[in-house]
């Protein structure tokens, strides 16, 4: 290996375990309270757990614009989406029997794995094929997961899901100004016609990582 | 909007096993009320509980290396799908305790007969 190779590859070597640490600093600085703080073009944002008022906001949004969607033909609900792509020959009942006997799978996999813990992976190669072959069936789960997750995208709970997702960010989003925390739109559409990208995929990231999602 | 990007689980699991997060966990058992792990002490956030759960669960993983229990070693710790398949052969072991412990002729039972039993109790008095 040339020196010049060798130089590139410790360097990024270091890059990545500077790029671990940033990252495992911003996780911490997360995890010390339940408001996260950042900034975008020179503004100060945060977001923070909505209150009780705002919840009981929420649930109404949801109420209404379920009731919309009821009334439109156009919007289905999971059960009726699984109906149609039965039809189509498209079972997600077969999907879901599938994840499970894989889950079956894994776990007896693990069973096995588990019996050889005073092994050494150096030292066995059953070890690391066991591995393999649990990380090759998680995969194989993860990948029904989001086709069955992409199948049912369009339905009502999934339309609900995302317009409680946004409305909770645009309740929860506050912006800094001298020192004061005011809510950062004064409507909702406001909030989603926002030309900036970067400051709303960031409240919803954010977001995500503050409250659980409220079926 | 972008769907909501979820932080991988283990950059969570690196924290949570880091000398500090174990020793300020066990201060928190310890000392319970006196020292705090975050700056709220209600309220939590998603991210928050998540993180407690990692830190309980390595936190049970040394308690297991400290006391000698087999098939657990420092390797299986720090790797996170052994250290799954371990927790899972622990739970399969303590259920399998908990049904030989169940005296010959009674069945296990979801907790519904007890609450029947207490009723019929209160009215024999």
């Amino acid at each position: 290996m040339s020196d010049q190779i060798k130089k590139e590859e410790e360097a990024k070597k270091i890059l990545e375990s500077t790029t671990q640490a940033d990252e495992l600093e911003n996780l911490e600085e997360m995890l010390k309270n339940n408001i996260i703080e950042w900034s975008v073009e020179g503004n100060t944002y945060r977001v923070r757990k909505p209150t009780y008022t705002e919840r009981q906001e929420v649930r109404e949004i949801k109420l209404k614009r379920n009731t919309e969607l009821l009334r439109d033909d156009r919007y289905l609900y999971e059960k009726q989406l699984i109906e149609l792509y039965e039809k189509k020959g498209i079972s997600i009942a077969k999907m879901i029997e599938q994840q499970l006997k894989l889950e079956e799978k894994v776990n007896e996999v693990e069973l096995k794995l588990a019996e050889l813990g005073n092994i050494k992976e150096s030292e066995s190669q059953k070890v690391i094929d066991l591995k393999m072959e649990i990380f090759n069936m998680k995969m194989e789960q993860r990948a029904i997961s989001l086709e069955k997750m992409d199948l049912l995208s369009y339905s009502i709970e999934n339309e609900l899901l995302s317009l409680i997702n946004s409305y909770i960010c645009y309740l929860c989003l506050e912006k800094k100004i001298e020192n004061n925390w005011i809510r950062a739109f004064n409507t909702y559409e406001s909030f989603m016609d926002s030309k900036s990208d970067d400051l709303l995929n960031k409240t919803a990231h954010y977001m995500s990582l503050i409250i659980y999602n409220e079926k | 909007m972008k769907n909501n990007i979820i932080i991988k689980e283990e950059p969570l699991r690196t924290l949570a096993k880091s000398y500090y997060w174990q020793a300020l966990y066990h201060r928190v058992k310890d000392l319970s009320g006196s020292v705090c792990l975050f700056n709220n002490k209600i309220d939590f956030t998603n991210l928050q509980l998540r993180f407690l759960q990692h830190l309980e669960i390595i936190s049970g993983l040394y308690m297991d290396l400290l006391s000698g229990e087999d098939l657990i070693t420092e390797e299986v710790i720090n790797d996170w799908i052994r250290a799954e398949a371990y927790l899972l052969y622990k739970k399969n072991k303590k259920d399998e305790r908990k049904v030989d412990n169940i005296p010959n002729g009674v069945t296990p039972s979801d907790g519904r007969d007890k609450i029947v039993f207490l009723n019929r109790n209160k009215k024999d008095k």
